[in-house]
């Protein structure tokens, strides 16, 4: 497949890249009417399934009518319908991830399937400070609901600025796995599953595959799309070099809700489309669906949530893939409100096929501002949620969106919290009494919603 | 309500719903009718986009109907632009603003939309693209004599380059000589005050006010 989707990238129609944008506007809206799917904000998590496999289908009809878009030829990569259907079908729908006995089965997700979703957790990108690094990470790894760990980016390598691009992220790269490696064994998890490097460029990522010392075949990488269906050579390659070392490749989808696909559904469709294409460019096995909301950077609202629940549903009743949640909160760590919307999004997954990680609180865009007490959270929620039907969980998740709809709504931004110097104590990595107060109270609250969770 | 403003009416509904051709019907029928085209900008089409504007701030309508509305607008521009008199034409220019996304980042959702905003808000854009190398902004912002300087970064990695365009605008003894202003989904408020940005847009919404008040502020300095 890789020598086609270089074939392809260059065979493929030119087309500028705003022209592209414009023909994947006008299919979507074509598709919307074509499959009369509409979005009823009640019906948050939807019980329907032909409303799932419509968008399914319309997303499947995008990736063959329009296919995606390689920035680095400036050419569409189209794909045949038979090509397509034996990806789908070629693919595996369970993997091991990790190693020993920290090793984890991932398995493709049915809808309302009672088997617990894996729990990738970790600061996702979000700057973190080179001093509390490990402590970062340990605050994560040392959770119990937590299968796998993502790392952060480091804001600095001895003291000097990491910038995208520069030789630094090499080291920043090296830096950066060495010391999650090195929380994991701390917490006796030497095992577990290291879905990717956060660093930027595909060059550093690279370097950061190492049998020894760096990203094993047990790891992930994760490879990006562009907004919307775009990729480049760049990063087809990394994905290639990526299967070359036997890393297993993430597809990691950033679709922006109000943007090119508009509202809820048409931004579910380019979801569903840019699943089939992160499958067919890159050869994903696991495939990150990191939605955000245009002003709020959050995937936790109303509107984000229908996406996420119709998305995974289409792809659970219409395919092996294995998809996660890429839980993206508006609210930051040490308040009540982000984990009232890691709740929402946790159990929205959870009955929706899909599997969780994250969190990337207030839309990663504060440094310091990850810890590892929502991601637990996030974690017991979506685990214990297997027990719910879609209905019931609708109902609470429209209870638990109601608390903090109000102020996404007058804030349309990220909104910070606290950082993790003063929601931890760095010496022990345990959360301060008042943060964990705030995480109990929630957790009664959630039990008093209907979460089956454990007192 | 007289022909003009009837014509005026359905110039401005035909960009808010995006009609390119309804819109540029319109345009031809003011101008046979005599109408100045100068107004015609000034009172039909700006306050079209400017409403287009405010639904987008509140999420009425999508990018894709941003777009669309923006598109009609330019094709009408293209049709009036010849009409208006040279003296006329710098009143409608509120200033000239040189955009890009930072180098190292390829992410430029955002960064479109606030130059299409400004765009339709009068002022004369020059969008350098995403990756932009540091002094391809000052090299930019000096030859097209801009009033701002735009940068967007999204990746939280690409913002030390922000402070590299600040950093090389002081040792050209040029940084008095433009605004900057900083934007996108890695810059916060307070990233933006502590790295000496004149102005910061949460939003595109915000990113164009605050620009029409730096230009404004800027204009009473002289």
């Amino acid at each position: 497949m890789y020598l086609d989707i270089v074939d392809k990238s260059e065979q493929g129609p030119y087309i500028e890249e705003r022209d592209f944008d414009k023909l994947l506007i006008c299919k979507v809206k074509e598709l919307i009417r074509e499959y009369e799917i509409t979005y009823d904000p009640e019906e948050v998590i939807p019980s329907d399934n032909t409303l799932a496999n419509d968008v399914w289908r319309a997303g499947y009809r995008l990736l063959l009518e329009v296919g995606g878009y390689n920035i680095s030829t400036r050419r569409r990569i189209v794909f045949d319908d038979s090509e397509v259907k034996s990806a789908l079908k070629n693919i595996p729908d369970s993997i091991v991830i990790g190693q020993g006995c920290d090793a984890r089965v991932m398995k493709h997700r049915r809808v309302e399937d009672t088997e617990q979703p894996i729990i990738e957790a970790g600061p996702t990108g979000t700057l973190v400070s080179e001093d509390i690094y490990l402590e970062t990470m340990i605050s994560f790894a040392q959770e119990d609901y937590i299968d796998a760990v993502g790392s952060g980016s480091l804001k600095t390598f001895n003291g000097r600025e990491v910038k995208v691009g520069s030789p630094l992220e090499l080291r920043a790269a090296a830096k950066i796995i060495s010391l999650t490696r090195e929380a994991l064994r701390i917490v006796n998890k030497p095992g577990l599953h290291i879905n990717d490097v956060a660093v930027t460029t595909p060059w550093a990522k690279m370097v950061a595959i190492s049998e020894d010392w760096g990203i094993r075949r047990t790891d992930g990488i994760l490879v990006a799309q562009m907004v919307e269906l775009k990729t480049s050579y760049e990063h087809i390659a990394l994905a290639e070099f990526a299967h070359k070392h036997g890393v297993i490749v993430g597809n990691l989808m950033t679709p922006i809700w109000g943007s090119y696909g508009g509202g809820s559904p048409g931004t579910a469709i380019i979801s569903v489309a840019e699943h089939i294409f992160g499958l067919l460019a890159y050869k994903s096995l696991k495939h990150y669906l990191s939605l955000t909301h245009i002003f709020n950077c959050n995937n936790t609202g109303r509107e984000t949530l229908w996406v996420i629940s119709v998305v995974g549903q289409a792809i659970a009743n219409n395919s092996k893939m294995i998809t996660l949640h890429d839980c993206y909160t508006a609210t930051g760590p040490g308040t009540k409100t982000i984990l009232y919307e890691v709740a929402a999004g946790a159990i929205t997954s959870a009955v929706s096929g899909l599997h969780g990680t994250g969190v990337g609180s207030a839309g990663g865009k504060f440094i310091d501002q990850e810890t590892g007490l929502e991601c637990r959270l996030y974690g017991e929620v979506a685990k214990h949620s297997v027990k719910l039907r879609r209905s019931d969980a609708n109902e609470i998740v429209k209870k638990l969106i109601s608390k903090y709809e109000d102020l996404l709504r007058r804030e349309r931004r990220a909104i910070p919290g606290k950082s993790f110097r003063e929601l931890y104590d760095i010496k022990t990595v345990k959360p301060v009494r008042e943060w964990l107060k705030l995480y109990n109270e929630v957790k009664r609250e959630l039990i008093d919603l209907g979460i089956p969770l454990p007192e | 309500m007289s022909e003009k403003d009837t014509l005026c009416k359905k110039l401005f509904n035909a960009i808010v719903d995006g009609d390119s051709d309804a819109a540029r019907e319109a345009v031809e029928k003011l101008l046979n009718l005599g109408v100045d085209a100068y107004s015609i900008v000034k009172e039909c089409m700006i306050p079209a986009m400017k409403l287009v504007g405010d639904k987008f701030a509140k999420l009425e309508i999508f990018l894709p109907e941003v777009m669309m509305a923006a598109e009609a607008f330019e094709k009408c521009m293209k049709l009036i632009e010849p009409k208006i008199l040279a003296e006329k034409k710098s009143e409608l220019v509120v200033g000239k603003v040189v955009i890009g996304t930072i180098q190292g980042d390829i992410h430029d959702l955002g960064k479109n939309i606030v130059a299409l905003m400004l765009r339709a808000a009068g002022f004369e854009v020059y969008d350098l693209g995403r990756d932009v190398p540091v002094a391809e902004f000052v090299k930019k912002a000096k030859e097209v004599d801009a009033d701002i300087i735009a940068i967007s970064a999204l990746l939280s990695t690409s913002l030390p380059y922000v402070k590299d365009v600040i950093k090389l605008l002081k040792e050209l003894n040029l940084r008095d000589k433009y605004i900057l202003m900083v934007g996108g989904g890695a810059v916060t408020r307070e990233w933006a005050k502590e790295v000496g940005a004149d102005g910061y847009g949460e939003n595109a919404d915000e990113a164009v006010k605050v620009a029409l008040e730096l230009i404004e502020k800027k204009r009473k300095k002289k």
